[in-house]
């Protein structure tokens, strides 16, 4: 039984491409007897002789699987790239300087430089990359609608007491993620007014906190530790009076079905 | 002359319009925007003082507009 043509092509296609970018210099392939893998060997630097060369091989079940065929061509190709680099920086003098592969490298950073910051702009607005006339002018805005005592606050790195409108307590830290921690128990909320500078997050959170804390409640998502991953506005209820009712060890309203307070 | 500040990337943008002229452009293109934040894009409107508004006639002097909350 031969392999099909198409895993030949697949490899030896695979295999050019490294050759023609300068990541290997030489390649062959032999088949075993015995087990029927075939071993692959690389040259890593033009000089066989100086001892850079790297095997890998590919089993029978491996080569009758055209997906586990590329998914191996995927990670012998990565390992290869990386051996590659650790080869050229550690030994210099074995290599011809190739402005063209240096090109494509610069060019390759630069694109990926260029979409990392689209695609950061599109999840997160500015805040990996601060605009610091927008973050001085929601700063502003957070003085004007929130005072300057708690400003001052946040931006020592404290957190600032915040009373909700239907009565909770919570802590406001100066963060993105996670910025809010509700009283006693210190669960970790996070909610977020999207693509705005830092204080603009804040001072939304703030307000809505204040004016429509059910709304926070159902939008925010709670930190894994405390179990759920968003909090319930019935849950919490249902869970207040099955908490009230143990600690008194009264009965609960029937018609709340509390298994747990009964 | 009472003031509508959104909050953008940028920080915010303002709108001011005085609103004892409410055929005025600038009134009009206020309550348009008020009333597309609100109802469309589900924004909140808070005055100076804290307080929520719903409706374009409530407006204090000065205005900030939350964009919707969403789940971190």
């Amino acid at each position: 039984m031969s392999r099909p043509n198409n895993q030949r092509d697949a490899i030896v296609d695979r295999f050019s491409e490294l050759m023609r970018r300068g990541i290997i210099f030489s390649w062959e392939s032999s088949q075993s007897f015995d087990t029927g893998s075939i071993e692959f060997r690389f040259d890593l630097t033009p000089d066989r002789s100086r001892g850079h060369g790297r095997v890998t091989r590919l089993t029978q079940e491996e080569i009758y699987s055209m997906r586990n065929v590329h998914f191996w061509l995927d990670t012998v190709t990565e390992h290869l790239m990386r051996e590659s680099c650790a080869v050229r920086a550690a030994h210099p003098e074995l290599f011809e300087f190739d402005s063209g592969m240096h090109i494509r490298a610069m060019n390759d950073r630069s694109t990926r430089e260029a979409d990392r910051f689209v695609y950061d702009g599109m999840m997160f607005g500015n805040a990996f990359h601060p605009d610091s006339a927008a973050e001085a002018k929601a700063e502003t805005l957070f003085k004007q609608f929130a005072g300057a005592a708690p400003l001052i606050i946040l931006k020592s790195g404290k957190p600032i007491a915040l009373k909700g409108s239907a009565g909770g307590q919570y802590k406001l830290f100066a963060r993105r993620a996670y910025c809010v921690e509700r009283q006693p128990d210190g669960a970790r909320m996070c909610a977020v007014v999207p693509r705005v500078p830092l204080y603009d997050h804040l001072l939304g959170i703030k307000l809505t906190i204040e004016t429509d804390e059910l709304l926070f409640l159902k939008t925010a998502n709670v930190a894994e530790a405390f179990g759920t991953r968003s909090i319930q506005v019935d849950h919490v209820a249902v869970d207040g009076v099955r908490y009230f009712g143990s600690l008194s060890n009264s009965l609960v309203p029937a018609h709340l079905n509390c298994r747990t307070a009964i | 002359m009472k003031t509508i500040r959104k909050m953008d990337s940028t920080g915010d943008t303002a709108v001011k319009f005085d609103e004892t002229q409410a055929d005025a452009a600038a009134t009009l293109e206020a309550r348009a925007l008020f009333d597309r934040l609100t109802k469309t894009d589900n924004a909140s409107v808070f005055t100076s003082d804290g307080r929520r508004v719903k409706h374009f006639d409530g407006l204090a002097e000065e205005n900030v507009v939350v964009p919707m909350i969403v789940g971190g």
